[in-house]
């Protein structure tokens, strides 16, 4: 038998190596997968997996006590909907602007400002939620300020950096020579970005709005500071008034809960876990479709 | 007939001066090549003549160009420039979307709207750049599933459809092979019935084939311009001469 | 695809439109920048003059219209003492009004209730008299003063309890710090924090020179207060490292029964269930203390009308008075 070289042997460590990182990784999530739904499904399938997703009420220390999430459900797809709206538009015409506009000597200072806004924790923006957007909310247009307009417009500053870093280098990746088409056909510098190259890096674009939205609805500390809280199901022209989020359903009772509740914590968790799902879902879909064309 | 006038332009790229003291008349429905090396000045004409150079940062030209005897520096406005000047360059670019929105950038640009009055553009831009036959069927389908040569010819047929008066052409087939050359070579005499095309060829050949007016180039200057039968049978100037034998280049 | 585009800008132009619009308005309302003057109401109820405004000082402004009542989170200590004691239940159940907003924890109760010139919240004694951002008000004319907790006139009050695992009992070193705490010195502690100390007359402490760590858990209303015991004691014991967290009364009493804490810290008498394995001690009575924004004029309430507020029924400044 022929000596294998060293190299052979540096490979090999190598790749156990790497391997052992990357199977840590599905470990995490595998993990995390077996707690969640060995600990979350049967409390479901005992409340009624039917009536703990419809219902409408949240009495966590009534006798009986009722378990409906049917409020928080609506509530997180109200303010991720309304973090979209708020800072995926600005997050793009920002990330046109540093890709696309933007004076040198403005760059500088506007690529670390983001990154900065990236690297702030999310209890400080909800600080500043409390402090300035609150009040803000309830002196222009009324109510209490603790409401998903409030948590929308903070969650949409929270996802800008996500939204331009992301679509920033998509837009960047774009090579030269189809912007240098388009002018050449007479476009002008704003239309030959806005229909040339954003159409030409959507679908990083998309992932941005993807990931933003995963931030969106996955968000905790800063929603339960300015949403309010309530878990009430709201009607979509209620935006003045507040809402409880499945991420702020969990973490502002986990603490004290045990036994059946604790359990229906734990399975918003589930259900907080599928929503996640379905989004990736969507977006590989959306790539499949549109690596396909 | 001239079309274009070019006078005493030199051009700067920063402290480098690219273009010393550039002067030829561009005969109008006519092909004029540029050749000369790499790095002699040509392709930076070409693109001065629909500004394409504004792109460039550091970028300084001064003398005159001049379109039907109007100036086209200072405060022309460009996009409407390069609408009358249309540009197909050295790499085939089509945009990553469908063919006919492709074809249909231009127009939409410009202001067509009607759905009708685009499918006829495009319709007519494709017929004209000889590529009608083979994307009629997949108008929907993606620019870039189309071969080298096919993007090239979409690429002049896209420049085609906001109906240029003259047609700047980069080294429009050094990214192809022989019989795609040919069918561009075809097209482009073709062409010249409707339209005043400017070409910068690497390839002296394709210079003595299709066009009838060259134009040598030499860091930076115009050595030698006259009718291209002229050039190559009998060249006045020694290093053009020793360019189109091969000595050097 | 270009569908979703044509959306997105149409989106993006809407937004960008709307924005400054929106601090336009920011700067025209009048009550934003005439606070001293003009009373800030939350809504457009024009302001009333009340009968209780004789008593105010005279630029303190009536608060009229919605009120905006702000709850602690369910399971928190604070909320089970106060609708247990101010009775906001219906049928033996927590009944305080679902429109309330949940500020989760002390401070977010504190800084809401300061931003919001409607808000009516609570919180420890404690920690709302020592906060001057908050207006505390009477209940049924009485003041949440320490001797009013100790005459037992104040309504709203509940113990500080710690406890510990009778089965392990304690360690000589959290014997020790236990001691500290119903010591001269360590009621003198529970005093200065505005507390009610539960033990007259206590010894001086007599322990010392240990060596160790001890780990209390449990609730965040009582972790402020053992955090200014364990620095005295450590004054006295400076060898001696005590890991105070405040993760809730449950937390805490799970905690000490698992062998995870020494002491756990209570904001509400244990349950029986939990007295099985849990030893109680009463350090300190905290009273709650119900809190109004400072721009709120309101001196005093019933604790009838409280309970009223904080069930639902009723909803207006006016109405409340």
């Amino acid at each position: 038998m022929g000596k294998r070289p060293l190299s052979f042997y540096k490979e090999l460590f190598a790749k156990i190596l790497f391997g052992i990182a990357a199977s840590a990784a599905v470990f995490a999530v595998g993990l995390i997968c077996v707690f969640l739904f060995s600990q979350g499904l049967p409390a479901m399938a005992e409340m009624g997996i039917w009536q703990f997703l419809t219902g409408t009420e949240w009495r966590p220390t009534w006798n009986p006590p009722l378990y409906g999430i049917l409020p928080m459900i609506v509530g997180s797809l109200y303010v991720t909907a309304g973090a979209i709206l708020f800072g995926v538009p600005i997050g793009i015409f920002a990330a046109v602007f540093m890709a696309e506009m933007c004076p040198k000597g403005v760059y500088r200072f506007l690529k670390p400002a983001i990154n900065l806004l990236a690297g702030i924790p999310s209890v400080v923006f909800g600080y500043f939620g409390m402090v300035i957007l609150v009040p803000f909310v309830r002196e222009n247009f009324g109510g209490t300020g603790n409401s998903i307009l409030t948590a929308s417009i903070l969650l949409g500053m929270m996802i800008l950096p996500t939204v331009i870093t992301i679509s920033e280098s998509a837009m960047r990746a774009v090579p030269r020579h189809i912007y240098e088409g388009a002018v050449a056909l007479g476009a002008s510098r704003e239309r030959a970005v806005f229909f040339t190259i954003l159409p030409a890096a959507k679908s990083g674009v998309m992932a941005a709005v993807v990931l933003g939205v995963g931030r969106a609805i996955g968000e905790t500390m800063a929603v339960r500071m300015v949403a309010g809280n309530q878990a009430i199901l709201r009607a979509p022209n209620e935006f003045l008034m507040g809402v409880r989020t499945m991420t702020s359903n969990v973490v502002l009772e986990l603490g004290y809960a045990y036994g059946d509740h604790r359990a229906a914590l734990i399975a918003t968790g589930v259900v907080l876990f599928v929503f996640v799902m379905i989004i990736n879902v969507l977006f590989s879909l959306l790539k499949k479709k549109e690596g396909a064309r | 007939m001239k079309k274009l006038a070019i006078e005493n332009v030199d051009l700067w790229y920063n402290d480098f001066q690219a273009l010393k003291g550039i002067n030829m008349d561009i005969e109008a429905k006519k092909i004029t090549a540029f050749i000369g090396p790499s790095g002699c000045g040509k392709s930076t004409l070409i693109k001065s003549l629909n500004r394409m150079n504004d792109l460039v940062e550091g970028c300084k030209i001064t003398g005159d160009i001049k379109l039907d005897g109007e100036s086209i520096l200072g405060g022309t406005d460009v996009n409407q420039l390069r609408k009358r000047v249309g540009m197909v360059f050295q790499k085939p670019n089509p945009f990553p979307m469908s063919i006919y929105d492709n074809i249909a950038y231009g127009p939409r640009t410009h202001g067509v709207r009607s759905r009708a009055a685009l499918d006829e553009i495009v319709e007519k831009s494709l017929k004209d750049a000889a590529i009608w036959e083979e994307t009629k069927d997949r108008l929907k389908r993606s620019a870039l599933s189309l071969s080298g040569g096919q993007q090239q010819r979409l690429c002049i047929a896209r420049s085609l459809a906001v109906e240029p008066e003259v047609l700047l052409m980069d080294e429009p087939t050094s990214a192809l092979d022989p019989i795609s050359t040919a069918k561009i070579e075809e097209l482009v005499i073709h062409l010249k019935k409707s339209y005043t095309v400017v070409i910068v060829t690497h390839n002296m050949q394709q210079a003595t084939r299709i066009s009838d007016s060259t134009g040598f180039f030499l860091l930076g200057e115009l050595v030698e311009f006259g009718k291209t039968s002229d050039i190559f049978s009998m060249p006045k100037d020694k290093r053009c001469e020793d360019y189109i034998t091969g000595r050097f280049g | 695809m270009k569908k979703s585009l044509k959306w997105i800008l149409t989106a993006a132009v809407v937004c960008v439109a709307a924005l400054p619009l929106a601090a336009c308005g920011g700067d025209d309302a009048p009550t934003t920048t005439t606070a001293a003057t003009n009373p800030p109401t939350s809504t457009n109820t024009p302001p009333v003059t009340t009968a209780t405004a004789q008593e105010t000082t005279a630029d303190t402004p009536a608060v009229t219209g919605q009120i905006a009542v702000i709850a602690r989170e369910e399971g928190s200590g604070t909320r089970g003492a106060f609708v247990e004691i101010v009775d906001v239940t219906i049928e033996g159940n927590d009944n305080t009004t679902q429109e309330a907003v949940v500020a989760p924890g002390t401070s977010i109760m504190m800084t809401t209730v300061a931003e919001n010139p409607s808000a009516i919240g609570y919180a420890s004694t404690g920690v709302a008299l020592n906060d001057a951002r908050v207006r505390v008000i009477d209940i049924d004319g009485v003041s949440p003063t320490v001797e009013n907790m100790l005459n037992g006139t104040y309504p709203i009050q509940r113990p500080f309890i710690i406890g510990y695992n009778v089965e392990d009992g304690l360690s000589p070193l959290a014997q020790d710090f236990v001691d500290f705490i119903f010591s001269a010195q360590g009621q003198e502690v529970v005093a200065n924090r505005g507390y009610v100390p539960t033990s007259q007359n206590a010894p001086d402490f007599a322990g010392g020179g240990l060596t160790g760590t001890i780990v209390v858990n449990g609730s965040s209303s009582v972790y402020s207060l053992m955090q200014h015991l364990s620095e005295a004691y450590r004054e006295i014991n400076p060898d001696v490292t005590i890991d105070v967290h405040g993760a809730g009364t449950g937390h805490g009493i799970s905690a000490a029964r698992d062998g995870l804490a020494d002491i756990a810290m209570s904001s509400r008498d244990l349950r029986e269930s939990e007295l099985e394995f849990m030893s109680s001690l009463s350090i300190a009575i905290d009273g709650i203390a119900v809190i109004v924004n400072p721009d709120n004029d309101i001196e005093n309430l019933s604790l009838a009308a409280v309970r009223n507020i904080f069930l639902g029924e009723v909803d207006t400044w006016e109405n409340a008075r």
